[in-house]
């Protein structure tokens, strides 16, 4: 699994929730390493920040999905922003499904769950 | 003295009256001066005479006019030195002036052009031609002022949303270690521990409300407030509405009762409906005293959904009934009684009924009770403009 946050308190937080359950997390702090690490360990699942430095989180989506070995990968992204427009540009870059800051335990979870039970 | 006791004590109530233009005319003649005013009389101006240069930056001091008509020979202070005078206060560099003279020199119009008048006529003047130069100028003045106005606007909906944006980050943070800690995944706590984190969390939890709160009215304010829509039972989310504030009323000895009729599939946004409950449900018990009683009533006819919330509280004035819905107000008496609030609810709780082609009415008298009442229609037509008419319209 694959998570991508220049703030590195959240990424932690998002790291360690998912390490309690039972994933092999890699991290990246900017756009640009997270789509190298895509491309490299071609993960499960990439969780990205919206808002990055370098590559933004939709612009590492549109280049996950333009790429034939990542393609397939599920997205969600990571979010502060709460509008609509935000969400659907969302989605338009490719995303599978987005989180909403702040997130609780659960629904990060159960959001994992849910794309990586659908494949 | 009653004038200053009232002027210390007097709370600061919205003023609704719309401004009147103002425009001061100034001349020692007063034939001048009621030529002016008679043919300025048609433009629904509110007009003020000065008789000399000194009254007339006397009177633009204390009732910042939106105009001045002043002539340019007086004695003492003449109109030159008036308008020079002004234009050196920011307050006054773009109020309009006309200045009024006897003699149509050259000399003169290059003084006034210097002295930063922007038109200059020449007496005996056509009453006609004053109005419409009066009524142009007043007319520019408008334009830039609601062009200015608007950009002020955006910028403080940008501003808003950019906070709320750079606030939610750290709370995000903050929420997600505390709950950790709470979790005690990471070492087991003592009670006093407990309870001091649980009282940062309750804390940041409240701040995080507070930060959605702005940036909804931002959303709301821009004609942004969009809806996922969904289908709930009416029942069912005012069963939780009343059960999330059931902590709360049993705290001040107030009965919370829910009379609910039957199932109903409601189309909406079940997150923000439930918001707008949540929101109606505790300014009620909010703004009941100890030992009163909050009523939630939820009915379905024709197509319809309604949703009274009845309370035996403080009630609101009639001079406020209105002032309720604009962002940040207060009530005068939530105010003295230093009940807490933003004054964001009820704006909030509005747009989402709007946002759902739905109307809220409010009935209140103070000291017996509040309610509020909200229709909905039970289905959405979708695809069709509704949802954008929760924008600020």
């Amino acid at each position: 699994m694959l998570v991508a946050d220049d703030d590195e308190d959240i990424l932690d937080l998002v790291v360690f929730r998912l390490e309690q359950a039972n994933y092999d997390v890699a991290s990246a702090t900017n756009g640009a390493e997270a789509l190298t690490l895509a491309r490299e360990r071609i993960p499960d699942l990439a969780i990205l920040d919206v808002m990055m430095p370098k590559l933004d989180g939709y612009e590492v989506t549109r280049q996950i999905r333009a790429n034939d070995e990542t393609r397939d990968m599920p997205v969600i992204l990571l979010t502060a922003r709460v509008q609509e427009a935000d969400v659907t540009r969302g989605f338009e870059a490719g995303a599978d499904d987005y989180i909403k800051k702040p997130f609780s335990p659960q629904e990060l979870r159960a959001r994992v769950q849910s794309i990586l039970g659908r494949r | 003295m009653t004038a200053r006791t009232l002027r210390q004590t007097a709370p600061v109530p919205p003023v609704e009256t719309p401004a009147r233009i103002t425009i001061v005319v100034c001349d020692d003649e007063a034939s001048t001066r009621q030529l002016a005013c008679a043919a300025l009389a048609g433009g629904n101006y509110s007009i003020i005479e000065a008789v000399d240069g000194n009254e007339a930056v006397e009177l633009a001091r204390s009732v910042r006019p939106d105009l001045m008509v002043i002539d340019m020979m007086m004695p003492g202070r003449n109109g030159l030195d008036v308008v020079a005078e002004l234009r050196t206060d920011p307050e006054f560099a773009d109020m309009p002036a006309i200045l009024l003279t006897a003699h149509d020199a050259i000399s003169h119009r290059d003084a006034a052009a210097d002295a930063g008048a922007d038109r200059f006529m020449t007496k005996p003047f056509s009453p006609l031609k004053l109005a419409s130069v009066v009524d142009g100028l007043i007319r520019k003045r408008l334009t830039a002022q609601n062009k200015r106005l608007r950009e002020l606007d955006r910028l403080k909906d940008e501003f808003i949303a950019l906070v709320s944006h750079e606030l939610r980050t750290p709370l995000t943070s903050i929420g997600g270690y505390l709950e950790l800690i709470l979790e005690e995944e990471i070492g087991g706590l003592n009670t006093q521990q407990r309870r001091f984190i649980e009282v940062i969390e309750r804390n940041a939890q409240r701040l995080l409300r507070l930060v959605g709160d702005l940036l909804l009215v931002a959303q709301i304010e821009a004609g942004k407030l969009g809806l996922e829509l969904g289908v709930v039972d009416l029942a069912k989310l005012a069963t939780e509405a009343v059960e999330t504030a059931r902590p709360r009323a049993d705290q001040k000895g107030i009965k919370l009762s829910l009379v609910c009729e039957e199932e109903a599939a409601l189309a909406c946004d079940p997150a923000r409906l439930a918001q707008a409950l949540d929101n109606l449900i505790s300014n009620a018990v909010k703004f009941t005293p100890q030992g009163g009683h909050v009523e939630v009533r939820v009915s379905c006819r024709q197509g319809r959904a309604a949703i009274e919330v009845e309370d035996s509280g403080i009630g609101i004035s009639p001079a406020e009934r209105d002032a309720i819905f604009a962002p940040f107000f207060r009530a005068s008496n939530a105010v003295e009684r230093e009940i807490q609030g933003t004054g964001l609810g009820l704006v909030i709780t509005k747009a989402i009924v709007l946002a759902h082609g739905g109307e809220i009415h409010v009935e209140s008298e103070e000291g017996i009770g509040t309610t509020v009442r909200v229709e909905l229609p039970l289905e959405q037509n979708d695809g069709s403009a509704d949802p954008a008419a929760g924008g600020a319209t």
